[in-house]
Parts: C-alpha cells; sequence; structure tokens
C-alpha cells in the first residue's frame, strides 16, 4: 500500500510544484495588472474630480477668502471629504505664489504680513502652474502622494490660478494588499483543490490500473493465470495490461506445455525403471551363482565390482521410481496410522549389522503413543534413507538418536548424527536432486536422489524437511514435521 | 477678556438688576449644597478671567439668554440649541437633527426624538417654541412671524422676510423645558446639554457634573469647575500652583514663558473681538450745552482717525495681551469683511488740517469713557496723548464696567471705548446691531450706542437682510464698510487674540467662537 502512496506522491510533488509555480506568477502577472489599473483609476479620478473642483476653489477664493475665511475652510474641508484620497489642496498663481493651503484649515489663515509671501520651491511644479493638466508623481520612499496641477480657465481663457491638489496613495496600497490578499487566498484554494482532483485522476488513470495490474502480477505469481484485467485505456496503461494478460494466457500455456512434459518425463522415467529393473533382478541373482562358482580370484573382484554397479543401478532405478511416483499427481497413497517409535524401531532392525559394525549406538527417544496418519511405504522410504545416512555418514562408535514431539498442530522429528557434519553451503543445497556433498560420497552406495525423495514425502503431506549442523564433524540433525 | 459690550449683555443688564435680590439668597443655598464628594471622580478645573466689578451671580444663571463670562461658558455645557457652531463655525445639527425650507420664510426643524432633559423631562417642539418665546432677544423675536408646531418633533419657525443668518441666531438659543421653567423658574438650571449644573461656591466658580444619559458624544470629565479670577496674577498662580488646568487670557510675556515649559502648552486662535473707539454723532447733546458736538463732524472724527499711533497702542497693549491692528470691526475670518479697506495712516498734519477744516484748529476738550482695566487704561492715555498733539484736551473717565454699560446704554457718552464679539461668522450683525439706524421695532440698531445713521447703510442693512446669495452680498457689505470707513462710523483699534494654556494632563482645541466646551478637552494617555 504504501509503494503506491509513494507512486501517487511521486507523480504529484512535481505537477504540485508545477502548479504553485504556474500560480504564484499567474497570481503576480493579476495583482500587477490589478495595481497597474486600481492606480490607472485613482489618477484619472483624481484627474476628474480636480479638473471639476477648481472653480469651486478659485471662484470660492475670489468670494470668500479675504471676506469669510470661515466659511472658505468649510467649504474646502467638505471639498476635501468628497475624495478619500485628497488630503490637500493649493491654489497657486502661475507666478508660484501659494495664494492658499488648505493646511490653513487648521492652522488659521496665512498672515502675509507676519510671514511673508509664499512660493512653490519645486521647480517640476513651479513649470507646471503654467501647462495643462499636469500629474506630480512623488510615490517614493519618502512621499507616498502624488499631485494634480489643474490650470483654471477664467470665462474670459484668462489662466491666473491653477489647483494643486494632493492625493495619497494610501488607499491605493490598501487596495493593492486588499487584492494580494484575495488573489493569494484564491491562488491556495485553487491549489488546493487542484491537488484534490489531480490526485483523484492519477487515482483513476494511474494508480488503480497500477495497483490491479500488480494484484495481476501478484496472481500470475501464483500460478493462476485464468484472470483477465480489462483494458480501460489506449494508453500506455492498457498497452502494459494488454502485456500482461497477453503474458499470462502465454504462461499458462506455457505450463500446461510444461505439466504435460513433465508427466511424459514422469511417465518415461516409470516405464525406464520399470524396464531397467526387471533384467536386473535375473541378473544379480545370477551374478550371486557365478560368485559362488568363480575360483580365479581375479575374476572373483571383477564379478564383485560388476555386482555392485549392478546394485547401484538398481538403486537408483528404486529411487527415481519412487521420486518418480511421489512428482506424480496422479498417484494416490493409502494412508495408515503408524507407531512412529514401533516404526523407526523396525526399520533399524534391518540395519543392525551396519550399526553394529560401526559401533554405533541408537537410542529412539521418541515417546510411545506417537502416531501419524501417512502411507507407510512412503514413511519408510523417508526413515530409510534418513537412518540410512546417519548411519553411513557416522564415525565408528558415534551415536544416532531420534526424537519426536508435538508442536503447533505438527509432529516435529529429529533424528542426530555424531558423524562427519555439514557446511551451510552443503546444507543449502542438500536436498537438490544428485547433490553429493563432497568428493568421498561419490561411491556406488549413493544416488544422491535420497534427501530430495524424503522432501517431495514429507511435503506432499503438508510438513516441512531441514538440516542444522553445527558444522564440518560435529554431525547434523534432519528435523522434519508432519501433519497430525 | 478685558472688557467688551455684547447686545445681549445690554439686555441682561435689566433682569440682574431685579435678580440682583436673590443673591444672598441663592448663594447660601448652594453654598450648603458643596461638598467634595467627586474628589476620586475625573475633573477639569479651569480658570477664567472675569473683569472687576462684574460679578453676576449664580440667580443669574437661570437666565438661559445670558451670556456674561461667568454664565456662557457653564451654560454652552448645560443646553443645547436646536443648532450649533463647530470650532470653526459651521453651523451643525444638534437638538434639530435636520432641517429644511418649504418656502423662503420657512424653517421646519425636525427634532431629535430620543433626547430628555437633565431632570427627566421630555424634549419636544413645545420647549422650542415656549423657549423663543421667553427668549429677551427682539432682534431675533422681530424676524421671526409665527412658529407652528407640526407635531411633537416637528416645528415651523415662519420669518417675517429672507433671512440668510437665521440659523447663525439659533447657535445661541438654548433651549430650556417649558414645564420645568414654569414650575421653578428653571432654577436650578435645567438644559439637555452634556453637563447638569453641580453648585456654586462663593461666588467665584461653578461646577457642572456630567450628565450620563446625554444624547450625543460621552463626555471624559465627571466634573468640571469654572473658576472665575477677576485679578490676573491670581489667576497665573493659582495655574502655577496646579489648582486649575486650563487658563485663558495671558499676557504675551506668560504666553511666551508657558510656551517654554515642558509640562505646559498654550494655544492661541484669533478671537472675533474688536476694540474700538465710537462717538456720539448727535449734533447736540447734555455735555456741550449750545454748542455743536464737534465728534458729530466727520472731519473730526477722521482728524483723531488720523491722530491715533496704532503702532505705539499695539506695542503697549502687547505688554498686556495679544492684539493686531484691524481696519474695520471684522476681519477676513468674517464674511463681509473688505480687504482694501486700510487703516488711516498715523499723520498729525492730516488730522491738524482736518481739524482746521471742521473749524476747530484750537481744538476742544471731551471726555472719554473707558472701562478702567488694563490695558484699556493704557490704550486710553495714549489716545488721550495722541490726541493732545491735534489740541483735543482728553478728559479720562476711568469707569467700572457697569458704569460704562450703563452710561452707554442711556447713550450718554460722546466719546467712549468699547469692544464687539462676533456671535456669527457673518458680518450682517454688525449691520444689524452696529452700523443701522436705531430701530426698535425691527430690532435693528441695538447697540448703535451714538445713534450713528446713514441712509445708504440703512439700505444696505435692509438688502443684505433679504438677500442670501453671498456673491450679492458679500459686495454690499465690503460697500457698507466703506460707507462706514469713510464717515469714520467707529475708529476700530486692535483685535484680540485668544490665549490659552494647559498643563500636561490634558489637550485642549479652543474654538473660534471662544466658548469653551468641555469636549475640546481631552486628557493625555
Amino acid at each position: 500500500m504504501k509503494r503506491y502512496l509513494s507512486v501517487k506522491i511521486k507523480l504529484l510533488m512535481p505537477l504540485l510544484f508545477i502548479l504553485v509555480i504556474v500560480f504564484i506568477a499567474s497570481s503576480f502577472f493579476i495583482i500587477e495588472r490589478e495595481s497597474n489599473e486600481a492606480e490607472t483609476t485613482l489618477i484619472e479620478n483624481a484627474i476628474s474630480f480636480s479638473s471639476l473642483s477648481a472653480e469651486n476653489v478659485v471662484e470660492n477664493y475670489d468670494l470668500y477668502y479675504q471676506s469669510g475665511f470661515y466659511k472658505y475652510s468649510e467649504i474646502i474641508e467638505e471639498l476635501i471629504s468628497l475624495n478619500r484620497d485628497l488630503f490637500k489642496i493649493q491654489l497657486i498663481d502661475v507666478n508660484g505664489k501659494i495664494l492658499f493651503d488648505s493646511d490653513e484649515i487648521l492652522g488659521g489663515k496665512y498672515n502675509e504680513n507676519i510671514y511673508h509671501e509664499r512660493y512653490v520651491s519645486d521647480p517640476e511644479l513651479l513649470s507646471s502652474l503654467t501647462k495643462s493638466t499636469y500629474t506630480l508623481d512623488l510615490n517614493n520612499k519618502e512621499y507616498q502622494y502624488f499631485m494634480i496641477v489643474q490650470p483654471f480657465i477664467e470665462s474670459f481663457n484668462a489662466h491666473r490660478y491653477s489647483v494643486v491638489s494632493f492625493y495619497s496613495y494610501d488607499s491605493l496600497n490598501m487596495e493593492v494588499q486588499n487584492i494580494f490578499f484575495e488573489v493569494l487566498l484564491l491562488t491556495i484554494v485553487f491549489i488546493i483543490i487542484s491537488c484534490i482532483m489531480i490526485f483523484l485522476v492519477l487515482d483513476r488513470l494511474i494508480t488503480i490500473p497500477v495497483k490491479k495490474l500488480s494484484n495481476k502480477v501478484k496472481v500470475l505469481a501464483e500460478g493462476a493465470f485464468d484472470d483477465t484485467i480489462p483494458i480501460n485505456s489506449n494508453d500506455e496503461i492498457g498497452e502494459l495490461t494488454s502485456s500482461v494478460n497477453k503474458m499470462g494466457k502465454d504462461l499458462k500455456k506455457s505450463r500446461e506445455r510444461l505439466e504435460r512434459l513433465i508427466e511424459e518425463k514422469e511417465n518415461f522415467i516409470v516405464q525406464l525403471s520399470h524396464d531397467l529393473k526387471t533384467p536386473l533382478g535375473p541378473i544379480l541373482n545370477l551374478l550371486k551363482i557365478i560368485i559362488a562358482n568363480e575360483d580365479d580370484k581375479e575374476n572373483k573382484e571383477m564379478l564383485d565390482v560388476m555386482q555392485k554397479n549392478v546394485f547401484y543401478m538398481k538403486n537408483l532405478v528404486n529411487n527415481s521410481l519412487d521420486l518418480a511416483r511421489l512428482n506424480s499427481p496422479n498417484v494416490i497413497s493409502n494412508l495408515s496410522e503408524v507407531n512412529i517409535k514401533q516404526f523407526i524401531n523396525n526399520h533399524v532392525k534391518n540395519k543392525l549389522h551396519l550399526i553394529k559394525n560401526k559401533l554405533i549406538s541408537f537410542k529412539n527417544n521418541i515417546p510411545d503413543d506417537l502416531t501419524v496418519n501417512i502411507n507407510e511405504y512412503e514413511f519408510e522410504v523417508v526413515i530409510s534413507n534418513l537412518i540410512q545416512n546417519a548411519i553411513y555418514y557416522n564415525k565408528k562408535g558415534g551415536i544416532i538418536s531420534v526424537n519426536a514431539h508435538k508442536e503447533d498442530g505438527y509432529l516435529k522429528i529429529a533424528i542426530k548424527d555424531t558423524g562427519i557434519g555439514m557446511t551451510k553451503e552443503q546444507i543449502e543445497h542438500a536436498f537438490e536432486e544428485f547433490y553429493k556433498a563432497d568428493v568421498s560420497r561419490h561411491n556406488l552406495s549413493s544416488t544422491g536422489l535420497g534427501l530430495s525423495i524424503c522432501k517431495r514425502a514429507i511435503e506432499k503431506y503438508g510438513g516441512r524437511i531441514w538440516i542444522e549442523s553445527e558444522g564440518k564433524k560435529k554431525g547434523i540433525t534432519v528435523f522434519f514435521t508432519l501433519p497430525r | 477678556m478685558i472688557f467688551n459690550i455684547k447686545k445681549k449683555e445690554l439686555r441682561t443688564i435689566i433682569p440682574l438688576i431685579i435678580l440682583i435680590v436673590n443673591i444672598v439668597i441663592f448663594s447660601g443655598c448652594i453654598e450648603k449644597q458643596q461638598n467634595n464628594d467627586y474628589q476620586e471622580e475625573e475633573i477639569i478645573r479651569i480658570g477664567i478671567y472675569l473683569p472687576p466689578n462684574n460679578n453676576i451671580t449664580l440667580p443669574s444663571i437661570t437666565d438661559f439668554d445670558n451670556y456674561s463670562p461667568q454664565i456662557k461658558y457653564p451654560s454652552a455645557n448645560i443646553y443645547d440649541s436646536l443648532v450649533e457652531f463647530d470650532e470653526k463655525y459651521k453651523i451643525i445639527p444638534s437638538l434639530a437633527e435636520s432641517w429644511h425650507n418649504p418656502d423662503n420664510f420657512t424653517w421646519r426643524f425636525i427634532l431629535r426624538n430620543d433626547i430628555k432633559f437633565q431632570n427627566g423631562y421630555n424634549f419636544s417642539a413645545e420647549d422650542v417654541k415656549y423657549t423663543i418665546e421667553k427668549m429677551n432677544n427682539s432682534r431675533l423675536l422681530s424676524i421671526i412671524e409665527k412658529i407652528i408646531i407640526i407635531d411633537n418633533y416637528t416645528i415651523d419657525i415662519i420669518t417675517s422676510k429672507v433671512e440668510p443668518t437665521f440659523l447663525n441666531c439659533l447657535t445661541q438659543l438654548y433651549i430650556i423645558s417649558k414645564k420645568y421653567h414654569i414650575d421653578t423658574e428653571n432654577f436650578p438650571p435645567v438644559g439637555t446639554g452634556p453637563y447638569m449644573f453641580h453648585n456654586y461656591s462663593n461666588g467665584n466658580s461653578i461646577t457642572l457634573k456630567k450628565y450620563n444619559k446625554y444624547w450625543k458624544d460621552d463626555f471624559i470629565f465627571d466634573y468640571a469647575t469654572f473658576r472665575f479670577y477677576d485679578n490676573y496674577e491670581e489667576k497665573i498662580d493659582a495655574f502655577n500652583l496646579g489648582d486649575v488646568d486650563l487658563i485663558d487670557e495671558l499676557n504675551p510675556a506668560d504666553y511666551d514663558r508657558f510656551r517654554q515649559l515642558n509640562d505646559t502648552a498654550v494655544v492661541n486662535v484669533s478671537y472675533p473681538n474688536v476694540y474700538y473707539i465710537s462717538f456720539d454723532f448727535k449734533e447736540y447733546n447734555k455735555y456741550w450745552n449750545e454748542e455743536v458736538n464737534p465728534v458729530s463732524n466727520v472731519s473730526v472724527r477722521r482728524a483723531i482717525y488720523y491722530a491715533i499711533n496704532i503702532t505705539t497702542i499695539i506695542e503697549q497693549t502687547n505688554n498686556y495681551t495679544i492684539v493686531a491692528p484691524v481696519s474695520q470691526l471684522v476681519n477676513s475670518n468674517i464674511v463681509g469683511c473688505n480687504p482694501k479697506i486700510k487703516r488711516f495712516e498715523y499723520n498729525r498734519s492730516k488730522a491738524l488740517q482736518c481739524m482746521k477744516e471742521a473749524g476747530y484748529e484750537h481744538g476742544f476738550e471731551i471726555e472719554l469713557d473707558f472701562f478702567n482695566t488694563t490695558p484699556i487704561n493704557i490704550v486710553s492715555s495714549l489716545i488721550a496723548d495722541n490726541l493732545k498733539e491735534i489740541n483735543i484736551s482728553v478728559k479720562m473717565d476711568n469707569l467700572t464696567y457697569y458704569e460704562l454699560l450703563q452710561k452707554i446704554l442711556n447713550h450718554d457718552s460722546s466719546f467712549f471705548i468699547i469692544g464687539w464679539q462676533m456671535e456669527s461668522r457673518d458680518a450682517m450683525e454688525i449691520f444689524n446691531d452696529v452700523l443701522s439706524s436705531v430701530n426698535i421695532s425691527k430690532g435693528y440698531g441695538e447697540a448703535n450706542l451714538g445713534y450713528y445713521s446713514n441712509a445708504k447703510i440703512d439700505n444696505i442693512t435692509e438688502k443684505i437682510n433679504n438677500e442670501i446669495n453671498d456673491k450679492i452680498r458679500i459686495p454690499l457689505m465690503q460697500e457698507g464698510f466703506q460707507i462706514a470707513y469713510q464717515d469714520v462710523a467707529y475708529i476700530p483699534i486692535f483685535e484680540l487674540r485668544s490665549t490659552y494654556a494647559f498643563n500636561n494632563r490634558i489637550s485642549f482645541t479652543p474654538r473660534a467662537d471662544t466658548i469653551i466646551k468641555l469636549n475640546s478637552i481631552s486628557i493625555n494617555s
């Protein structure tokens, strides 16, 4: 599950990154555009307002400034209050003399007799006084306002005064700030919605089909080749799905063919083993007679070698038959309840001469009442191989001990020897067919199929078999389990 | 305040005399009410200069139409009017939330319906009608033809003619409760304003208490005390000792001294108060027996004008209070001011020439009536010195406030110094009250104490009273001032700048009308 999520996130992250970049870029573009538009509107409105109010400022100046300053102050104050951006008005004549400054509303009428006449000092403003409507921008760190210089043209076309209106950028800054936060908020909302939508789309278009594919591959790996995934798209995933479906079909065909070949092979081996086994009986019997009747020592030795090889061939044939039998799904085994201790003791009796020859002590520690439901022949094959190996690879005067106990619904049986022991590598390959651990085992008494047969037999019953060894010359213990 | 006469003060005199009988009774009662129950509260103490011998005592505070210093500051905070001036003489709504004019003569006021008087009585149109009927303003009464109550909160005031400055007149029409006034004669005074009358102490202070149910702003101070000082040094000492937080009328030296101090602030504002010399314009009066009154001759008046050295007067006066020379009774803040009018230059030879033309080459003796207070007495002496140079011998008649008031009210002075404080920002009041020929029935010339009369000015007065277009009114008034100037209907001396000092506990913004309203004062954080 985590793997699928990470695929989604891997796909989502670059998309998210691109989205953020795109949205931020768009946002800045929108903010810039809106800000410029707001500034243009502010200046246009300011120009309109200045143009419309100039007459009011000038005519009331003529009427009231020298005769009713309080009234004039009130008029200008009301005029300023009509435009939230306007914070100051000056009436200046074309020579640059300041006739009125709205600061006088608060500070009282300017007294030229005491403080002398006031003149504009800014050369740009001074030169603009004789022009048509002029905008003087002072939007910098120190000042945050602009001025509109509005000439007042009187009815007889004279131009004596210009009205200079000071407009603050405060409301514009506030508006830009609001735009910024609105766009930022919308950007975040859009990014979140986009992420959710992309997540869902990716899920539907990529993650879910990929997950289905993955599950299909898992099922294929488990051998179920019949399931097919519906192809819902004609893209790469559709193509991949189609390929996986085709692969499933191909694998199914290959498996069927392989099963057929294995069956044919098994039949062939069985047939071959039977065909080989049939003449081996008379040969062995005849060889016994010939050896018994042969007096020539040299011939007798050659006949002994021949007899050993025939025995080996017989064992090989028998083991191959056993292995083929165990591999064949068609073979149905008859099961019977077997007392394990007794069964093993009976088997050991047949090998007492071998045990005595090597002075080996045999200890059967299995409880008397332990039984298992198993095919006797197959159990005999297992026990025979394991006991035989324990005797064969044991040292002279060694010990073979057999133990069994119940564990988690299984019977766990252990056959331990004190023989030559095995390395880890040898243990790893021990259950492979025809594997012989070392050169010393390349003799005619071992076919290299014993443990493979044991493994097949145990696994046929749902059990497990394994070897543990502390190393060379420290003996081994073969464990196997059988369901109870 | 040095001294100035207001038409309303003139009207106050008679009621004062009548009410003086009650002084002892009321002041005794009020003394008992005085206590210290507001020691823990926020209180503002304001020191006001009171002209000597102007001891208007408690009962006069019940006179809602009284504008003497002790009364006008408390009254401005106890009462509301239908409309009021803001700090720059702009008319703003008060008890009338709006008004409109169904025709040129009708002013329809829509009154607020959520107002209660400080004693809990409801405010209604009946109270407005009653107040107008009871007020002591013949000029306003003369122009009001009818009052019609439309409903409890709508009232029509119909004027006899177009009245351009009608709302100005209403700004100081403090509304009283009809029922309360009938029952109690308005004692103790009750209005709808932000402060209630609290007590009166020792004849020299009035304390107001905040009216917590005031309909408009929330005021800061729980109590406000106006303390009156008839001695300048005493007022300054009180401020230095922290007995008062705010004082008015500083002399230039103290103004500069307080300006240097870190814990004190000073502020000044143009004070619409002009001092001028006026005359008896009648050819014959009791002072000249069978002879012609010399100042009735325009050449003599011009001679006096030329003879006055205004520069010296301003320099000397500025040792006591901040003043500036003026050329007419209004300054340029007032609608109607004529900026072209300049003072007669100080020119002794021209003065002598005028005297010669008038036939007074050898001069004459005349009595100058003035209120004996500094710096008016100094100004009077300087004028006397100036006139001596043109052979006019001035007999100094230094009077108390009431003596002067009585004398000029009785038109019993040939030559006097007086002040005029504007009540509005329109010079029409000068024409109506000072320059127009005396016409009691029309309410004109109430402050025309020397019976000046000029038909052209009367004509202009009539016109500006019937005209609402300033483009027509202003040139008319300017023409009128020019005529008065030519006639030397008065000789303007100077205008005052009102000055204040206050400690760093508070901030204060003076009003153009110089009335101290307590919402002009705030506490510094």
